[in-house]
C-alpha cells in the first residue's frame, strides 16, 4: 500500500514539473468571455459571448471604432451612397485572409448569399436588402432560387453594391455586424453539404486549422471547454496597429474560480462579472471594477392576447390597458434596484435605454403611483382588487435574479392593488419556448440592441415581427414605425421612434423596471479597453502595459 | 466463469439498447428544442436548421443514428455545440472523468480502507472515535462546500501558485477536485470496512490463528482484512460508476472541463445528440463495472462462487 502511495505522489510531482503547455508569446492577453463560445458560424451566431470573439478574428466593410463606437471603413476604404440612399458602393481595400488569399468582393457575396439560403438569428436582417426577402421564401419553400435577383452584386474584385428595398439610416452600423462579414469560400469548399439543395456548410469549418479569417488576430487552437488561441494574422491589412501578440479566451463558467482567476492575475479581463457576485465587488469598491450603462432592459412581458393562455374560455384582464397599467404603476422599481440588483442600475420607466443613442432621447413613461394604480384597476372592473384572476408570473429558474425579483412583485402587487399573483419558475428552454408561443401571462425577459439605432429596440414589438411576444398590436404605433422606416431626414425619423416608444411606454405591453449595467474586471496593466454600452472590445486597440 | 461472461456479455448490446431507445424517447419528448435560442426564430428557419442536422423528424433521427452509430461509431452533431461532434466532445472529456474518477477511487479506497481496519483494531480508543469523526464529516459535508474550500486554500494560502485555478492543464491540477470528490466514498468505505472488521475480528478463525501464534499485523492484514473486504468490492462498483457521472458539482467548481459538466449541460440544452452519447458511454461503463465486481468476488473470497462455477 504504501509503495502504490507513493509511487502516486511520485507521478503527480512528476506531472506538476513538467508543464506541457506549448510557450507562448510575450504578450498574451487572457480573458474570460461571457460563457463559453456557442458557435463561431456566422449564420447560427447570435450570443455577445460569440459576437465577442468574432470582433477579434473577423471583420466587415465598416468596424465600430473610436470612442463612441460610430462605424469607420475597415474591410473596406469607403462608399459612395445614392442620392435616394438605397445603393451603396463598397471600395475593398487591399487586405488578406489569414491562409494570404485577397478579400474581394466576391468574398461577401457568398458570405451573404449563404446567410440568406442557411438563415439563422439575424438572417432576417438581410431584408432590407432588395429582392432579400422574397429569395430567403423561395429558399424556404425548398426550391431552387435565383440569387441574380437580389441586390448583392460584385461589380469587379475590389467594387461590392448593395441595393436597398428602402433607405437604412444604420446600414453601415450593420456592414459593421458580425452577420454581415465575409467568409473564404474556398477553404469551405470540404466543409460543403452536397446533399442539400441549397447552399450549406457544415459549421466545422469555422475550427483550425480549417478556419480562415479577415481579422487582426487568427484562431490557431481550440479545445472544446476549456480555451481558444488567437495569434497575429501577419495579413491583415492594419497588422502594424495591432498591440498583442496573442489572446486566450479562457473558458470558466464558475464565479468563484473567474474571480479567484482574475485575482490571482491569471486573466487579464473578466468580460461580465457574474450577478452573483458583482454587487459584493462593487461594495468592496475594487477598482478594476468597471461599470457602465448598458444597451439592454429587464422588463416585464406582458400577454395582451384577449384569452388567458391557459383557460381559453376565460377573459384576460391583461387585454385592458388600465390593467397594464396599474400593474407598471404599482411597482416600486427603486426598491428592486436597491436591494435586490444593487449594481446602481438605473431605474426604468421607458424602454429604450437613456443615453446610448446619440440624438435620441426618450420620453418618460408610467411613474410610480400606488394612488392612480388602484384607481386604473378599479375602472378597469376590479375595485380593490375584487376579482382578479390569480396570473402566474414565469421566470426563467437558471437567473436567480429573476425568480428574486418575481417575489419582490407578488408582494408589492398584493400590497399595493390587493391582488394574487402566482410564481412559476421553469427551465430555459421551456421559458424561451413558452414565451415566444405566448403561453404564459406575466413573465420576466430582457432585450438588448443589436445595432445603435432605436429600431432595434422598438421593431421588436411591430405587429408582425417575428420578437414581438406580447400579442400587442397598436395601429398607431405601426403606423410611426412604417413613417420611420421611410422617413430619410436624421432628425424627425428619431422623433418618429421616440413617439412610438411613448406608445409603447403608455400602453405598456411590456412594464421596464431598470435598464442595465455592464460590469466587467479589467487589470491595471491592460490598455485600449472602454466600457461602452454594446460591450464591444476594438481588439486592435487592446495592449498590455509591461 | 466463462460461462457467466459470455452470458453477461451477451446481454450488454440488449440493455444498451433499451437505454437508447427509453433515453432517445425522453430526450425527445421533453419540451424546449436545442435550436431555440435568446431570441425567436421564423419557425420555417428552425425547420432548416434541423434539416441540415438530421433532426428534422423524429423517425428520420431515431433511424439514421443507430444506423451510425452502429456502422461508423459516429453519435453525430452535437445539436447545441454544432461544430463539434458528439464523439469528439466525449473523446475530449471523458480521459479527464476518468482519470478524476479513479483518482478519487483510488484516494478513497486506500483512506477509506486504512482508516476502517484502524477503527476496527483500537476500537473505542481515540483512533476509532477520530476516524469515525471524520468518516462522519466525510458524509455530511456536501462536495460543492469541500470543493469551494479546498479552491479558495488553493487560491489564497500557502499552495497559491501550486495548482492552476480555473482551468485544467496538467494532471497535478485534478489533486484537489480528486480530494473533494473522494470524501464521501471515502467516509461510506471507512464505516463498511469497520463493520465488517469487527465482525470478522471476533470470529472462530481469527482466534485460532493467533493461537497458533501468528502475528497481529499478519492476522489484521492477510486473515481478517481479505474476508472484511467484501462488502466494501460490492460497493466499490456503483461507487466507481457514481464519482465517473456525479462529478458534476466538483468538476463545475474546479471548472474542469470533464463529462459531468457535459451531461448535465447537455440536459439543459436538450442537446438531444450529446445526451443519447453521454448516457451510452456511462451505461457501458456502469454495466462493464459491475461485471467486474462481481467477477472480483470470486478472487477475494473463493467461498463465493460466480456462475455456479464448481
Amino acid at each position: 500500500m504504501r509503495t502504490v502511495a507513493s509511487l502516486l505522489l511520485a507521478g503527480l510531482l512528476l506531472t506538476a514539473s513538467c508543464d506541457r503547455r506549448p510557450s507562448e508569446p510575450e504578450k498574451t492577453f487572457r480573458f474570460i468571455n461571457r460563457g463559453d463560445i456557442f458557435t463561431l458560424d456566422l449564420n447560427q451566431m447570435s450570443y455577445a459571448q460569440d459576437i465577442r470573439l468574432t470582433y477579434a478574428i473577423r471583420e466587415g466593410l465598416y468596424a465600430p471604432t473610436g470612442p463612441d463606437f460610430t462605424p469607420q471603413p475597415a474591410g473596406a476604404t469607403g462608399c459612395d451612397i445614392s442620392a435616394d440612399k438605397c445603393t451603396y458602393t463598397f471600395h475593398l481595400r487591399d487586405n488578406g485572409w489569414s491562409n494570404g488569399d485577397p478579400v474581394t468582393a466576391h468574398d461577401y457575396v457568398f458570405s451573404w448569399r449563404l446567410m440568406l439560403e442557411s438563415p439563422g438569428e439575424y438572417s432576417s436582417l438581410f431584408g432590407y436588402i432588395a429582392g432579400a426577402e422574397a429569395f430567403e421564401n423561395v429558399i424556404k419553400a425548398g426550391k431552387p432560387a435565383d440569387f441574380s435577383t437580389v441586390g448583392i452584386v460584385a461589380v469587379d474584385d475590389k467594387t461590392l453594391r448593395v441595393t436597398l428595398k428602402q433607405p437604412v439610416p444604420y446600414f453601415l452600423d450593420l456592414t459593421a455586424f458580425p452577420p454581415f462579414f465575409p467568409r473564404n469560400e474556398r477553404s469551405m469548399e470540404r466543409f460543403r453539404q452536397r446533399n442539400l439543395p441549397r447552399l450549406a456548410y457544415k459549421p466545422e469549418y469555422t475550427k483550425p486549422p480549417a478556419v480562415v479569417t479577415n481579422g487582426p488576430f487568427m484562431l490557431t487552437r481550440w479545445a472544446f471547454k476549456r480555451e481558444l488561441h488567437l495569434e497575429r494574422n501577419p495579413h491583415y491589412w492594419d497588422a502594424k496597429h495591432v498591440k498583442l501578440d496573442a489572446v486566450d479566451m479562457v473558458v470558466n463558467d464558475n464565479l468563484l474560480s473567474e474571480y479567484l482567476q482574475f485575482k490571482a492575475g491569471a486573466v487579464d479581463f473578466v468580460s461580465d462579472v457574474p450577478a452573483d457576485i458583482a454587487p459584493e465587488l462593487k461594495q468592496q469598491g475594487l477598482p478594476q471594477m468597471k461599470i457602465s450603462t448598458s444597451f439592454g432592459t429587464f422588463f416585464l412581458t406582458l400577454n395582451c392576447g384577449d384569452q388567458l393562455p391557459q383557460s381559453p374560455n376565460k377573459k384576460n384582464p391583461l387585454a385592458d390597458p388600465r390593467v397594464r397599467q396599474a400593474l407598471a404603476m404599482s411597482i416600486d422599481k427603486q426598491f428592486i434596484c436597491d436591494n435586490i440588483t444593487r449594481l446602481g442600475e438605473p431605474v426604468a420607466t421607458h424602454y429604450i435605454p437613456p443615453g446610448t443613442l446619440p440624438g435620441f432621447q426618450s420620453r418618460p413613461g408610467l411613474p410610480q403611483d400606488v394612488q392612480k394604480a388602484k384607481q386604473l384597476l378599479a375602472d378597469a372592473g376590479y375595485p380593490n382588487g375584487a376579482g382578479f384572476p390569480k396570473l402566474p408570473i414565469l421566470y426563467n429558474t437558471e437567473n436567480t435574479t429573476r425568480a428574486r425579483i418575481a417575489q419582490v412583485l407578488k408582494q408589492q402587487w398584493k400590497q399595493g392593488l390587493n391582488i394574487d399573483v402566482e410564481i412559476e419558475g421553469i427551465e430555459g428552454k421551456i421559458f424561451h419556448e413558452r414565451v415566444s408561443s405566448h403561453n404564459y401571462t406575466i413573465a420576466t425577459v430582457s432585450w438588448f440592441g443589436d445595432y445603435p439605432d432605436a429600431s432595434t429596440f422598438t421593431d421588436k414589438y411591430a405587429a408582425n415581427g417575428d420578437q414581438n411576444d406580447s400579442q400587442w398590436k397598436d395601429p398607431a404605433y405601426n403606423d410611426l414605425l412604417a413613417k420611420a422606416a421611410v422617413e430619410t431626414d436624421v432628425a424627425k425619423r428619431l422623433t418618429l421612434l421616440s413617439q412610438a416608444e411613448q406608445v409603447l411606454n403608455t400602453q405598456v405591453p411590456i412594464i421596464p423596471i431598470y435598464h442595465y449595467v455592464n460590469t466587467s474586471l479589467i487589470a491595471d496593466r491592460v490598455e485600449g479597453i472602454t466600457m461602452n454600452p454594446r460591450s464591444i472590445v476594438n481588439w486592435k486597440d487592446v495592449a498590455l502595459r509591461d | 466463469m466463462t460461462r457467466l461472461i459470455a452470458y453477461r456479455l451477451l446481454q450488454l448490446p440488449l440493455i444498451l439498447a433499451v437505454i437508447y431507445v427509453v433515453t432517445f424517447l425522453l430526450a425527445w419528448v421533453a419540451p424546449g428544442s436545442p435550436f431555440t435560442g435568446e431570441r425567436n426564430i421564423d419557425p420555417a428557419v428552425v425547420q432548416l436548421m434541423k434539416q441540415q442536422f438530421h433532426a428534422d423528424s423524429a423517425w428520420k433521427f431515431l433511424g439514421f443514428y443507430p444506423y451510425n452509430i452502429l456502422i461508423h461509431g459516429d453519435f453525430g452533431h452535437s445539436l447545441q455545440y454544432r461544430e463539434w461532434t458528439v464523439n469528439e466532445i466525449i473523446r475530449s472529456a471523458l480521459p479527464v472523468s476518468i482519470i478524476l474518477g479513479t483518482f478519487a477511487m483510488v484516494i478513497a479506497t486506500i483512506a477509506g480502507i486504512g482508516i476502517g481496519v484502524l477503527a476496527a483494531v483500537r476500537r473505542g480508543g481515540p483512533a476509532d472515535w477520530l476516524s469515525l469523526s471524520v468518516a462522519l464529516i466525510g458524509i455530511s459535508v456536501p462536495s460543492f462546500v469541500v470543493a469551494a474550500l479546498l479552491l479558495m486554500l488553493s487560491a489564497t494560502g500557502p499552495l497559491q501558485g501550486v495548482f492552476a485555478i480555473g482551468r485544467f492543464s496538467r494532471p497535478i491540477d485534478l489533486l484537489l477536485p480528486g480530494i473533494a470528490l473522494s470524501l464521501a466514498p471515502m467516509a461510506y468505505i471507512a464505516r463498511l470496512t469497520r463493520a465488517s472488521m469487527l465482525d470478522v475480528l471476533g470470529s472462530d478463525f481469527v482466534r485460532t490463528a493467533r493461537a497458533k501464534g501468528v502475528g497481529r499485523p499478519g492476522v489484521v492484514l492477510k486473515h481478517c482484512l481479505r474476508n472484511a473486504i467484501v462488502p466494501v468490492l460490492s460497493y466499490l462498483g456503483p461507487a466507481t460508476a457514481y464519482t465517473l457521472t456525479g462529478s458534476f458539482v466538483v468538476e463545475k467548481v474546479f471548472n474542469i472541463p470533464g463529462l459531468g459538466q457535459h451531461f448535465v449541460n447537455s440536459v439543459l440544452n436538450r442537446d438531444q445528440t450529446l445526451i443519447l452519447g453521454i448516457v451510452m458511454v456511462y451505461s457501458a461503463f456502469v454495466l462493464v463495472l459491475n461485471l467486474a465486481v462481481d467477477l472480483l468476488y470470486g478472487f477475494v473470497d473463493p467461498r463465493i462462487q460466480i456462475g455456479g462455477a464448481k
